[in-house]
């Protein structure tokens, strides 16, 4: 019975997840924390790529999600692109950036990579501070509002948060639905195996250094994705978006909710963002629940709330 | 009718720091044939496989595979070359399954960076994986994920691992240490079917075993090849008695 | 540009790469024996200069601070290991990383809780106050300080590590855990001692480093990675690494202040960027733990 279920919940995940994603608003108590939720699940699903499928550990993936959002934003502010325009450039500008910070970072062993990936994403934030005339420096980008879009017969009111929220969605699920088919191509296949044991996939004949190059750059651009949506989301790039401390929010969400499962990151993200929404209701120090809750999952659920539920109903 | 080598070493020697573990070995092998590598403990015999299948490379010395230089090559390519090794260790992938285990060993050789197709609609990869399963008897075992798989199980999966690659040369690094006798008897028996179509280097303590089906022996000892020759020839070589009667 | 200005802005960055000495011997220290990167390591910093703070605030004096600081942060370091570390050996790579960065976390609100969200300032004591005529300019007395105790340090370092039988049991057990073990040593102590040592060091960089900086809960954010930048280009688990590459870094950045102030900051990482391609395990990266 588990195993009919799983399977089938392993079939169907993209439509599974568009569905929840969907009723989402419907079960917040505000738009605002579902569009959160939204856009950092698939951030966090950016990251999941590679963390939880193929088992590498970045700490500098700030540096695309930022890279997406200031791509965009820069693109609506100095290029006078429309939103599409906007995302599509944001998506290149961490794509680069991940290829460029790839060569560094894939280069070295194991249990450097999670420090060589926070110290390049940070001089990634230094730059961008420094360069104030086209990103506003310390004070972020401003003044990159998207009232509306307009398809012809209907304009998209982006000023309404629901009508904002289902838009974003279109395009969440799109990536959702490519994610999914790259996680079931022999590729797919390939950084599992990786994962599982480096050393005979690549007595098997896998170039692993390629092979992660690339799960690298791919999680570049998904991430860049959902920071375009971010910028667009909250009409603002702050410059703390490129801060390591972001990166290390992320990996705490891909963890809560489930290293290794499709939906998983999700969960983590509206658990990571209830917290900081809720307890932050009564106290400033909603930091300290968040670091103490990630360190009992760390010692005794690692893997997620469901990631542990999915390897429950595999066994 | 004279056979190709597929494998020859010249000079091949092998430092880690200070301590030497092969010094200056030449050694050749012919096509097709059965060929067991034996001497005591830290002899250099495992350090050999590894160094033939690119997990290291010499200090010094050349490789040579039929007549290609494969002293530089990149471990990837190995098996792509025809040169595959089952592990002294088990070195299967824990939380894939059985099947799963065999077939991405096997695409390996096909289809690495293909982004787009449902991998588990290849059904020509999943077939062969099957298939390869069947050789070594864990069919029935396909769906299960490979870290509940009893140890004499996951030693024969090992070996279909290593046969993914459709190898002519086939290392084979004491597959049966841990396996029960019966388990033993059959992977001896698979290593003689085996041996028809393609060259077998096989690692073994159990010396009765290996003398019964080996064409050939290499005898190892602290780093230098001590003797070869056919089975009756290096039961009756003095040094490998001196070494043996010693060691025992 | 006089010569009197470069050796005077050399010495600054001596006085810079002092502390990043300290840090990076801390993580080094943690990483050989434990193979542990300890992303916790700023907060830990920034705790020490609170120890610091706390010491002062009760009535103390500056003297007290550095020594309580890296016995209270080392022994806060101790119950670390013991209680959230030890549990996940055996558990992969990853999940001592994600403990300290969870753990950073909570530092960071619990100060804030304890001394409030402001920065305090830390003065420099009395007597360290003013300036020394060193032939070629004016320079800071405190900053001498700061070298003269970071050389010692390193001095009492080496004495332990190459002279006494503690030091040969961590290297040993750097080298071969297993063996150690066997050997009946125990290594579950050893590595407490460690991990509390390299915190302890980092709690000294801080409660030093304070006077020179403001003291504010996210002081130790950006020295986590002025640490780990240190560290790659010395190579982790090299000591003498450590040193080369935080005397290294900070005298370029000081350095490079003089002609363009804003790059300053960034001038480690691109020394980082060249070590990444040009040799990855850092200067003395691999050769073995403390040589």
């Amino acid at each position: 019975m588990r195993q009919i279920l799983h399977d089938w919940g392993l079939r169907y995940r993209t439509i599974f997840t568009g569905i929840s994603l969907a009723l989402l608003p419907f079960i917040t108590p505000h738009d605002a924390l579902a569009t959160n939720i939204l856009i950092f699940g698939l951030f966090a699903v950016g990251f999941n790529l590679l963390f939880g499928y193929l088992g590498l550990l970045s700490f500098g993936h700030a540096a695309f999600f930022g890279g997406g959002a200031y791509g965009a934003g820069l693109a609506i502010a100095h290029l006078d692109m429309g939103f599409l325009g906007a995302v599509c450039f944001g998506v290149l500008l961490a794509t680069g950036l991940s290829i460029i910070i790839g060569i560094f970072a894939i280069r070295s062993k194991g249990i450097y990579f999670a420090m060589i990936t926070l110290a390049l994403a940070q001089l990634v934030y230094y730059v961008f501070f420094q360069m104030t005339s086209l990103t506003g420096g310390e004070n972020g980008l401003r003044g990159i509002t998207v009232k509306s879009i307009d398809l012809g017969y209907y304009s998209i009111n982006l000023l309404n948060s629901k009508e904002k929220y289902y838009f974003l969605f279109i395009f969440v699920f799109l990536a959702l639905a490519l994610v999914s088919r790259i996680l079931k191509s022999p590729f797919g296949g390939a950084i599992e195996a990786i994962r599982e044991n480096e050393n005979r996939a690549v007595a098997c004949g896998y170039n692993v250094k390629v092979t992660k190059y690339i799960a690298f750059c791919i999680s570049g651009g998904f991430c860049g994705l959902a920071g375009a949506l971010y910028a667009l989301h909250i009409s603002i790039v702050p410059i703390d978006i490129l801060h390591y401390q972001t990166s290390g929010m992320v990996v705490m969400m891909a963890l809560l909710g489930g290293m290794g499962s499709f939906f998983g990151p999700f969960i983590g993200a509206a658990i990571f963002l209830l917290i900081e929404d809720v307890v932050g209701v009564w106290t400033s120090y909603w930091q300290l629940v968040a670091g103490v809750v990630f360190i009992l999952f760390v010692l005794y659920f690692p893997k997620g709330i469901w990631g542990s539920l999915v390897d429950w109903a595999r066994r | 009718m004279t056979k190709n080598v597929i494998l020859r070493v010249e000079g091949l020697t092998k430092k880690f720091g200070k301590f030497v573990a092969l010094e200056n070995v030449n050694v050749s092998f012919p096509e097709g044939q059965l060929t067991a590598i034996i001497g005591p403990n830290g002899a250099g015999k495992s350090t050999f496989f590894n160094l033939i299948s690119g997990e290291i490379s010499p200090s010094r010395g050349k490789i040579y595979y039929y007549d290609r230089d494969i002293t530089d090559v990149p471990q990837y390519k190995f098996s792509k070359l025809g040169i595959a090794k089952s592990f002294q260790i088990t070195n299967i992938f824990p939380e894939l399954s059985t099947l799963e285990n065999v077939r991405i060993a096997i695409q390996a050789m096909h289809s690495k960076y293909q982004l787009w197709k449902n991998r588990n609609e290849l059904s020509s990869l999943r077939d062969e994986a099957y298939d390869l399963l069947g050789v070594v008897g864990l069919q029935d075992r396909a769906k299960r994920r490979a870290d509940t798989l009893a140890h004499g199980e996951q030693r024969s999966l090992e070996i279909a691992i290593a046969l993914a690659c459709n190898p002519r040369l086939l290392l084979l690094d004491e597959p049966t240490a841990g396996m029960s006798p019966e388990e033993t008897v059959d992977l001896m028996d698979l290593a003689t079917k085996l041996a028809v179509d393609r060259t077998i280097l096989i690692v073994e303590h159990k010396m009765k075993l290996i003398m019964g089906i080996s064409h050939h022996l290499v005898v190892f000892h602290q780093g230098k090849l001590l003797a070869e020759g056919s089975p009756d020839e290096v039961r009756n070589n003095d040094d490998v008695k001196r070494v043996y009667l010693g060691s025992r | 540009m006089t010569l009197d200005l470069l050796l005077l802005q050399l010495f600054t960055g001596v006085a810079l790469g002092a502390i990043y000495i300290l840090l990076a011997v801390g993580l080094s220290l943690i990483f050989g024996l434990l193979t542990v990167v300890n992303f916790a390591h700023g907060a830990f910093y920034m705790v020490g200069a609170y120890v610091g703070v706390a010491v002062l605030l009760s009535g103390g004096n500056f003297w007290l601070g550095i020594l309580a600081a890296p016995l209270v942060v080392g022994a806060l370091g101790c119950v670390t290991e013991r209680w959230l570390i030890r549990p996940l050996y055996g558990r992969g790579i990853d999940y001592p990383i994600l403990l300290t960065f969870g753990l950073s976390y909570v530092l960071l609100d619990l100060i804030r809780m304890l001394f409030g969200v402001e920065g305090i300032p830390l003065e420099v004591p009395g007597s360290l106050e003013g300036a020394a005529d060193l032939g070629f300019g004016y320079f800071p007395l405190y900053r001498l300080f700061v070298i003269a105790i970071c050389a010692v340090l390193l001095w009492l370092l080496w004495l332990l590590l190459e002279r006494s039988t503690l030091g040969l049991v961590i290297r040993a057990g750097a080298r071969d855990p297993e063996m150690v073990r066997v050997l009946g040593v125990d290594v579950d102590r050893i590595r407490l001692l460690v991990f509390g040592l390299g915190t302890g060091v980092a709690a000294l960089a801080g409660i030093l480093a304070a006077p020179m900086r403001s003291v504010t809960p996210e002081m130790g954010i950006p020295v986590l990675v002025e640490a780990f930048v240190v560290t790659v280009v010395g190579g982790m688990g090299s000591l003498s690494g450590a040193v080369v590459a935080g005397l290294l870094v900070g005298v370029i950045a000081s350095i490079v202040s003089l002609f363009y102030p804003e790059m300053s900051e960034m001038s480690m990482f691109f020394i980082m960027a060249l070590v990444l391609l040009i040799r990855p395990q850092g200067i003395f990266g691999r050769a073995g733990f403390l040589e």
